[in-house]
């Protein structure tokens, strides 16, 4: 019965030249997407392979010099974009890519590459992510929104019911063949994720999640057109729940979740870690250090010390303010996850909201995965103004003069070779977007049967 | 025949439950829109108040400490001096400079979210200021906010859309058109009248409520921008009254109009806009911000091996600044070498200017394939979120960094030439900025062009000729027909 | 083309084709005042065909029409002003009442007409009183129809065209309709009604033209209507054109 239908269909819309059309057009965008995307995609990488090697170089031939003064020379790292980021850039534009380490500053991430852009940009990007998660639905609305209504209105449905044809099975037949139809122009997504990727968990489930939105929208377009008496009727509830759940709750959803999880200004954050940090505590915290070291090792003075006293108040330093760091960028961040919680908790009111925080979280360049990295920059900080203040600490005071270190130093600090989680490690995070898919799938299926119950009243009239 | 037309419509309308959801949709946008638009520029203000409470608290703070700092005998770290020149120069000057929102701000945030509204100034690298940013979701960032231009350019044109595709359509498809014109009705006055009061009931509510919200709650909003406001939503709103009136005289059925709309909405305001952008990308691209970096910390280290080189180059550039009888402090060396830095960034600095200028005239070109580009730039430019604004704020930051710069220059090498920077009695250095108010501040006084409406008055134009060619095609309805009956 | 001053409708020698497919070939006929005239003819005839020419929404491809002095595809405006037309499905608002839509569609005639005459003239026509304050949605067909023959008598048209008036109505309604029919052809307007009801047609029709792709086959008179089997002679016009 599916391929009669599919035939059926394939006949009547290339008589009406409407489908050829759409999947044509469908069809170049995403083409379209892709490449630009892929461009993009080879840029960055390149330019970000080039560039932490530089830095690395750099670093490496700093020269001779004191280890307090490599701290203040510090380096910067930067994040690899990861295969699926190919296909959904998810927030990369809008949370820097670039890291700055020193000693006694924990930097934010620099260089979003959105502050180069013009106003047009807010328009969004030709993304294979956008054509998939914005457009995609659409065509599944107008290939598919008169599928039964216009059978209706035709009185080809009592026809076809009044010829003993099972209303489930017609239901189940139309809503596979628009399903069929629309993963057509979902293969050269999977080409491209199988060119680019190697076969685990994440690419799976990228593929996976995009097949069940799909579908979705084929079950609820389907379930629409089968109840709506007109299939102008059901165009109009099918393109409202597509705005509804595409354009205007995604951004409510977003300003309600910044609205109850405020985070502080940049200028406030700031302040605040001018008045927290670098403060009179942290002066006595030092001399208080100091006069624990003195007496642990009784003696007097600081020279008596059996190592640098320099590098070792540079760590205590360094350690108090990482201390106070971590309280108010956990602080910051703990909001920031909430914001992230609340708008994913609004996708069992969006299956778009579902779908976007999946994709991102799976193509690892949502937020979750960017503070993944900060975390893992801020590790790498940490190390190197340990090792360096260490050095010292444990080699200056055995030279005459200002002590300076050289390439054996440095080469001690490991470069930056950051690797994105794996997708178990994380999945606790994205759990109540696949819930919310399931509830949504749970929800149409519910409303199949009452959808299967209207027909069945049909063949009875 | 016009009061018999709108009154039996409105009827019509009102029974059908569609209009009244509608008009409560309009209303609702308007103020959300309004609220978060308004929430939005209101939280810029207070960043910016607070930031000037801060630097006015630094600078009378450190009036009333002034006499404790000149009678201490402690030892003071002139980094951590508030009364140092260097120390204010390098680490402790609180001095910001800010770009408040306009009253119109609300309209439309534009790019006023992700580009630096205020920036803490230091003596460093202009490089290392102007890259600062207050720290938001990029979700929020990337999603965009609930604005009034976001109603305008997606929403207005969905509702008008809703109402209208089925004008004169729905008569025709049923018969009523039949059975009206032979009632000797005008079938242009038909239409007009039909998509004019439907579009009433639409943006009407939508105009009504945000005009007033802007008058009560935008202290200093003037009766100008209020009507290019205005004059914008109803030109936008004309284009799809046009293009509306277009697909139904093509006298095709009410779902076809429908699917006809939907796809030129989909066109103009989604499809088109982001190939735009993609485009711009593609073919005009910013250079790499990581070869930026890259070529950065190239200039620096140059510089800083280049030491003497540098401060004789700097010399050269600030002859009253050198002092053949004493070397250089430490201060003017690290000022030296900030400017030598900046010099030698002059011509990547200037490869992202012009690349960003090539995008704005390829954007300020093709802007014009979509209204919804059109509308979006007049919005943001009226709310003086554009880059325009941006970019003389920006020039202004420049000019305010260079006149610290030169001032801290100068007092630094007046400081050293005085021996102010060697070790007094009980302290590492004297008070060399007893007084924070000499520090230069920043003017936010900084103008820009008005809003030039000559893109919209355009649109309007080509609406009014749309709308022109439809009627035409309109009256060939009610004419005999050769091919077959339209009505 | 000489008009009597008693006809008021007059097709003549009206031609249309659409593609390969000749409609009209060729046809003729004439409705005088205060005479209804019955157009019988099987599916694809042409009766549709005819009456779109005559309210001026289809060309016909050569021939002439005539009503009341006008030719619809000179002066279509004047010649609509002319003619009453009911449908085979009432076109009326839904959400608007019975009266409301007679109002609307009469004072866009500029039939200046008080609210009061307005429902006398529902009254003739038979609307049950409860019915005119409520919205047409609920109404049933035979309903519809009465609002359309109020729309039509509020016109005062000189020339009224019915298309399949009886299609749908039950026998009681059909026989409302066949007496405000008769009532309006004796006040001299002239009705041409293109029908199936062979019954309704021998009823009430002075004349009959039975025509068949496209062209007139046959007319018959007053009298010979009452006295022949019309069904048979329907039926031997079309049948004898059946090629098999």
């Amino acid at each position: 019965m599916l391929t009669l239908a599919l035939k059926k269909e394939w006949v009547d819309d290339k008589r009406q030249g409407q489908l050829t059309w759409l999947l044509g057009i469908a069809a170049l965008l995403l083409l379209v997407a892709c490449l630009s995307s892929w461009q993009s995609h080879s840029r960055y990488v390149a330019d970000q392979q080039a560039v932490s090697q530089s830095e690395r170089a750099r670093w490496l031939n700093q020269g001779d010099k004191g280890p307090h003064s490599a701290a203040h020379y510090g380096t910067y790292v930067m994040k690899p974009t990861s295969s699926l980021a190919l296909l959904d850039a998810g927030l990369q534009d809008y949370q820097g890519n670039v890291i700055r380490l020193e000693a006694h500053v924990r930097n934010n991430a620099l260089f979003r590459p959105i502050q180069d852009t013009l106003s047009v940009a807010r328009f969004g990007q030709l993304s294979p992510a956008f054509v998939l998660q914005v457009l995609l639905p659409l065509f599944v609305i107008l290939v598919g929104y008169g599928l039964v209504a216009t059978e209706r209105e035709q009185g080809t449905l009592k026809q076809l019911l009044a010829m003993g044809i099972n209303p489930a099975r017609l239901f189940f037949t139309k809503t596979f063949m628009l399903f069929t139809i629309t993963s057509v122009l979902l293969i050269p997504v999977a080409l491209c994720i199988l060119l680019f990727n190697t076969l685990e968990l994440r690419t799976g489930l990228f593929f996976g999640v995009y097949l069940i939105y799909v579908f979705i929208w084929c079950l609820l377009t389907i379930a629409i057109s089968s109840l709506a008496n007109t299939a102008r009727k059901a165009l109009i509830i099918l393109l409202s729940l597509w705005a509804f759940t595409s354009l205007l709750l995604p951004k409510l959803a977003i300003s309600y979740a910044t609205a109850v999880h405020p985070v502080i200004s940049g200028q406030a954050f700031q302040s605040r870690i001018e008045s927290d940090v670098y403060t009179q505590e942290r002066e006595q915290a030092i001399a208080k250090f100091k006069q624990q070291t003195l007496a642990h090792y009784k003696v007097s003075t600081t020279a008596e010390l059996p190592f640098n006293w320099g590098g070792a108040q540079l760590q205590f330093g360094e350690q108090y303010a990482d201390k106070k760091f971590d309280l108010l960028f956990s602080e910051r961040n703990s909001q920031l996850k909430s914001q992230s919680n609340s708008y994913q908790q609004l996708g069992i009111l969006s299956p778009f909201i579902a779908l976007q925080t999946l994709s991102m979280g799976l193509a690892a360049t949502d937020f979750t995965h960017h503070l993944h990295f900060s975390a893992a920059a801020e590790k790498q900080r940490r190390l190197i103004q340990e090792t360096l203040n260490f050095n010292q600490r444990d080699n200056a005071h055995k030279t005459t003069g200002h002590y300076k270190a050289g390439i054996e130093l440095w080469q001690r600090i490991p470069k930056f070779n950051y690797q994105h989680p794996t997708f178990s490690s994380l999945y606790q995070q994205y759990i109540p977007s696949f819930l919310n898919l399931f509830v949504w799938l749970v929800g149409l299926t519910l409303l199949c049967a009452f959808t299967l119950k209207k027909l069945k009243l049909e063949e009875q009239r | 025949m016009i009061t018999l037309l709108l009154s039996t419509e409105l009827k019509n309308l009102w029974r059908e439950k569609l209009i009244a959801c509608v008009v409560v949709i309009s209303c609702a946008c308007a103020s959300i829109a309004f609220f978060s638009g308004f929430n939005h520029s209101q939280q810029q203000h207070q960043v910016i108040q607070q930031a000037k409470i801060e630097q006015a608290m630094a600078i009378d703070k450190a009036a009333a400490g002034l006499e404790k700092r000149l009678s201490t005998t402690k030892d003071v770290k002139w980094w951590q001096d508030q009364y140092d020149l260097r120390g204010q120069a390098f680490y402790l000057m609180v001095n910001y400079a800010s770009k408040p929102p306009l009253p119109t701000s609300p309209i439309a945030t534009g790019q006023s979210d992700v580009l630096p509204y205020f920036f803490k100034m230091l003596i460093k690298e202009k490089q290392h200021i102007v890259h600062q940013y207050d720290y938001q979701h990029p979700l929020k960032l990337m999603l965009g906010q609930f604005d009034l231009s976001f109603v305008i350019i997606y929403i207005l044109p969905l509702l008008i859309i809703a109402v209208c595709f089925n004008a004169l359509s729905q008569e025709r498809q049923h018969g009523q058109l039949r059975l009206m014109l032979l009632q000797g009705a005008n079938i242009k006055t038909l239409i007009n009248m039909q998509i004019l009061l439907r579009a009433i009931l639409v943006v009407g509510p939508f105009l009504l409520i945000s005009v007033l919200l802007l008058i009560t709650q935008q202290i200093g909003i003037t009766i100008s921008q209020i009507a290019a406001y205005v004059l914008i939503v109803i030109s936008y709103t004309i284009f799809w009254l046009a293009i509306s009136v277009w697909v139904i005289s093509k006298g095709n059925t009410v779902a076809n109009n429908a699917a006809k709309l939907m796809t030129i909405w989909l066109a103009f305001v989604i499809v088109l806009p982001a190939a735009i952008n993609t485009s711009i990308n593609q073919l005009y691209p910013t250079p790499s911000r990581l070869h930026y970096l890259d070529e950065l910390r190239h200039s620096s280290d140059e510089a800083k091996k280049t030491a003497e080189k540098t401060l004789a180059a700097f010399f050269q550039d600030h002859p009253e600044l050198a002092n053949q009888n004493k070397p250089a402090d430490f201060a003017l060396k690290k000022i030296a070498s900030i400017n030598a830095i900046e010099k030698s960034m002059v011509s990547l600095d200037q490869e992202f200017e012009q690349a960003k200028k090539t995008q704005q005239i390829f954007a300020d070109s093709f802007k014009f394939l979509s209204p919804a580009t059109l509308a979006q730039a007049q919005l943001v430019s009226l709310a003086g979120n554009d880059l325009l604004r941006h970019h003389a704020f920006m020039k202004n930051v420049e000019q305010h960094h260079n006149a610290l710069q030169v001032f801290f220059s100068r007092e630094i090498a007046k400081a050293n030439e005085n021996n102010d920077f060697s070790p007094c009695a009980g302290c590492s250095a004297h008070a060399t900025l007893k007084n924070l108010n000499t520090i230069p501040q920043f003017s936010d006084k900084f103008s820009t062009e008005a809003t030039s409406l000559w893109g919209i008055l355009a649109l309007l134009i080509i609406s009014l000729g749309i709308w022109l060619y439809s009627q035409k095609q309109i009256v060939r309805i009610a004419e005999p027909q050769q091919a077959g009956v339209l009505v | 083309m000489t008009i009597q001053s008693d006809v008021v409708i007059t097709i003549n020698n009206l031609k249309k084709q659409f593609g390969d497919y000749q409609a009209l070939n060729g046809l003729s006929f004439t409705v005088n005042k205060g005479e209804i005239l019955a157009l019988l003819g099987p599916n694809g005839a042409g009766k549709t065909t005819t009456i779109n020419c005559l309210l001026g929404f289809l060309k016909p491809d050569s021939g002439d029409i005539n009503i009341a002095g006008i030719d619809p595809q000179q002066d279509v405006i004047t010649a609509r002003q002319k003619i009453a037309y009911i449908p085979e499905q009432v076109a009326l608002y839904p959400r608007l009442t019975g009266i409301e839509n007679l109002i609307y569609f009469s004072k866009m005639a500029k039939i200046e007409k008080t609210e009061h005459e307005f429902k006398a003239l529902l009254q003739f026509v038979g609307l049950p009183e409860h019915a005119f304050y409520k919205q047409v949605s609920s109404y049933s067909k035979g309903m519809r129809q009465k609002v359309g023959i109020a729309i039509a008598l509020a016109k005062n048209a000189q020339a009224l065209i019915l298309d399949e008036p009886t299609s749908g109505l039950d026998p009681s309604a059909s026989h409302e309709f066949s007496h405000l029919l008769k009532k309006l052809a004796s006040q001299g307007v002239a009705i041409l009604m293109a029908t199936h009801d062979l019954f309704r047609a021998q009823e009430d029709a002075h004349r009959v033209a039975i025509i068949n792709q496209g062209q007139l086959v046959d007319t018959l008179g007053f009298e010979k209507i009452k006295q022949v089997q019309l069904e048979s002679v329907y039926l031997e016009h079309i049948r004898g054109a059946v090629t098999c």
